[in-house]
């Protein structure tokens, strides 16, 4: 568990911070990424969007004494020291985010952008280059590299008790393409990139980049299913479930070690099967077996009004948000969500897509 | 564990009423017990015909006089309806049997005491079966050490209404679902809770034929407190059965009798804790749950149940020259105590007066 939250208005040093969003992001950011800013040690100066209405109108929900719909205006006048930047906007196959990331850092300014970075290595590689030029953080919202669920997996993986990681498998309702080679401009390819982030960063959150993968599509739906192999030789199964019921959970994720396995479900239940026998085999008369050895539950009480239950939190954007403003303001390097990150899952998306 | 053709001593028993239930949980049971079986004894020859020949060579009666003076038997086990098990319990008692008998065990709490004022030097225990669950016992030990801190209070959630006039029911003598199945979770509160001072039942407005919902209290000797929650409508098939277990910064569930969990939280600080796990394995619930994937014992419904567990108790002080460890004549009355003072209340306390053998 991480160290109790000092809240944004208790932080002596705030990180000047400008919020950039547009399109169908702009609700996504006003659940997600806005409420999570009084958790960071930030001071929302001010707001951008190309639709100025939105832009004067989350302003005031949100605090920012300043609204703008010209970007070159805002970096000028409000001289903000980071950017939040939320967007699933397109500019021709790139996403948008990308673009405004490079202009952010090429004002000086750190920058973080919700998913998707970009749709190839090579854009993702080009600012990696530009970060270490100016000297700037740059984060991207992996928001499953820090749900709190998979930390604790992470922290159980890596104990002596589990041993070695060997295999694993995510559940979770992508759409992948269903044939190699469709450009960037096909649907499924861009509902592919919008959300691969998800996945692909829970293994790498816990377990390590993606090395190779070989996807078989399903005959309808959508979804597919894709065998993994990581850098160690650890191997895994990808079942992409998209066609499952809207009314079903989304994910599920396992890691099987050296007689032990971890389960997430849903999110936020933790089940560690610590190493141990259940008794001997057909002699065993009841299957409460000894203390050490039974599974352990780690899954949040939903009915006081703190922070761990809240989607903010257990869904990774507030810790998300927090890490980048703390390693903006030289506290802490970025733990996770780096762009190093997202070039590893533009990676996957490069094999997934049959281009790479 | 071992099975019963692997042990070295072994009880000849008899087994009188060979109903439904004996026929699906008492004589599977014996597989995994230091017994023979010896004889069957039922009223109805034919189905004691029908089942002795799975059984292979063993003597049936119609009779159980007649199966005490015709085999040597050691103990008996007796699955004939709380009508019939006073009697026969007493009867096997002064044969010189070590007598089981399923639950429940009369239908008053006097026929109770008469069966411990004939109990002698035999082996006398009572079916009480979830008082032997695995579960229940692994509660039992959870609710027990230190680091649970005390029990405070529990809660029992399992289906079943009761009569809207207790008085009545018991004055005529009536078998009711509450007698035939309330002492089930009663059974269980009784062994994590031990013993009871007071009763209270609240009963609902709402009543068909007679019989509402509601609530029966419990005031532990111990301070503690206890609710049973009627869930009577609740859907067939639905696994409602659940209790709850409170200490202090400690709680045990059960649900489904399959499932239990020793509930041990996270450092907490209001407002400032932000993560539902914490570092090391010290911390959140530690839960044990059923494998039903395995052909093996603990999942075998005899053993989930505490059949086999009682049963092996019952064996095991006759045996082993020891008493019964949970459910013996003197569990028996205080459940019956229990029963009865439960009808008997209507929103204010019964006390349960102590009984000597209770």
């Amino acid at each position: 568990m991480a160290a109790p939250l000092t809240f944004g208005y208790e932080s002596v040093r705030k990180l000047r911070v400008a919020f950039l969003g547009v399109s169908g992001s702009a609700m996504h950011a006003f659940r997600n990424f806005l409420p999570s800013l009084p958790y960071a040690p930030v001071e929302l100066v001010a707001v951008w969007d190309t639709d100025r209405a939105r832009a004067e109108a989350f302003a005031r929900q949100f605090g920012a004494p300043q609204a703008y719909d010209d970007l070159d205006t805002l970096l000028a006048e409000a001289r903000p020291e980071a950017l939040i930047i939320a967007t699933d906007d397109y500019e021709g196959d790139e996403p948008r985010s990308a673009g405004l990331m490079r202009r952010g850092l090429e004002a000086g300014c750190h920058v973080w952008t919700d998913k998707p970075l970009a749709a190839t290595v090579a854009t993702a590689q080009a600012l990696i280059a530009l970060r270490d030029r100016v000297g700037k953080v740059a984060a991207v919202g992996m928001k499953t590299m820090f749900y709190p669920a998979h930390l604790k997996v992470r922290e159980i993986v890596r104990s002596a008790a589990f041993g070695r990681p060997v295999s694993f498998s995510v559940r979770y309702p992508l759409h992948v393409p269903a044939v190699p080679g469709l450009p960037l401009t096909d649907a499924a390819v861009r509902s592919c990139l919008g959300h691969i982030w998800h996945p692909l960063g829970t293994v790498q959150a816990t377990l390590g980049p993606v090395a190779q993968i070989a996807l078989t599509p399903a005959p309808a739906g959508g979804g597919g299913v894709a065998v993994a192999t990581l850098a160690d030789g650890t191997v895994g199964t990808f079942h992409f479930t998209a066609g499952q019921a809207g009314t079903s959970p989304l994910e599920r994720f396992e890691i099987v070690g050296t007689g032990a396995n971890v389960v997430v479900e849903n999110a936020v239940r933790v089940t560690y099967y610590r190493p141990g026998s259940p008794g001997a085999y057909g002699r065993a008369p009841t299957f409460t077996t000894d203390d050490d050895h039974a599974p352990l539950i780690w899954e949040p009480e939903m009915t006081l009004g703190v922070l761990y239950n809240t989607n903010n939190f257990f869904q990774g954007y507030a810790p998300s948000i927090i890490a980048f403003a703390r390693a903006a303001l030289g506290e802490m390097p970025l733990p996770a969500g780096t762009l190093e990150d997202a070039v590893e899952t533009l990676r996957v998306f490069a094999q997934l897509r049959g281009v790479s | 564990m071992s099975y019963q053709r692997e042990y070295t001593r072994r009880l000849r028993v008899g087994v009188i009423g060979i109903g439904s239930h004996a026929y699906r949980n008492i004589l599977p049971a014996l597989h995994y017990l230091p017994v023979s079986l010896v004889a069957l004894c039922d009223l109805n020859a034919d189905l004691l015909a029908r089942t002795a020949a799975e059984y292979g060579d063993i003597a049936t009666f119609t009779e159980s006089a007649a199966m005490y003076a015709g085999c040597e038997l050691d103990a008996v086990l007796i699955c004939a309806g709380p009508r019939q098990h006073p009697a026969l319990t007493i009867e096997a008692l002064r044969a010189g049997q070590h007598v089981w008998l399923e639950k429940p065990p009369a239908m008053r709490t006097h026929e109770v005491e008469a069966m411990i004022a004939a109990q002698g030097d035999r082996v006398c225990a009572v079916g009480f079966k979830k008082a032997y669950m695995p579960a229940t016992r692994k509660a039992v030990e959870l609710v027990g050490a230190p680091d649970f801190g005390g029990l405070r209070s529990m809660l029992a959630v399992y289906p079943m209404t009761m009569q809207v006039d207790g008085a009545a029911v018991l004055e005529a003598n009536e078998f009711t679902n509450w007698l035939g199945n309330g002492i089930h979770p009663l059974s269980l509160m009784l062994a994590v809770g031990g013993r009871v001072a007071s009763v209270t039942t609240v009963r609902g407005p709402a009543a068909t034929n007679g019989e509402c919902s509601g609530a029966v209290h419990l005031a532990f000797a111990s301070g503690a407190v206890g609710t049973f929650f009627f869930a009577g409508g609740s859907p067939p098939g639905f696994p409602v059965e659940r209790y709850e277990f409170y200490g202090r910064g400690r709680a045990v569930t059960i649900e489904n009798s399959g499932r239990i969990a020793y509930h041990r939280g996270i450092p907490f600080e209001y407002a400032a804790t932000h993560d539902f796990t914490a570092p090391g394995t010290d911390t959140g619930s530690v839960v044990w749950e059923i494998e039903h994937r395995l052909a093996t014992l603990e999942n075998k419904a005899l053993f989930v149940q505490g059949v086999v567990g009682e049963l092996s108790d019952f064996c095991g002080a006759i045996l082993d020259n020891r008493p019964v460890q949970v459910a013996d004549l003197a569990f028996a009355l205080h459940m019956m105590q229990i029963y009865e003072a439960a009808l008997l209340s209507n929103g204010t306390p019964v006390v349960i007066a102590p009984k000597e053998g209770a």
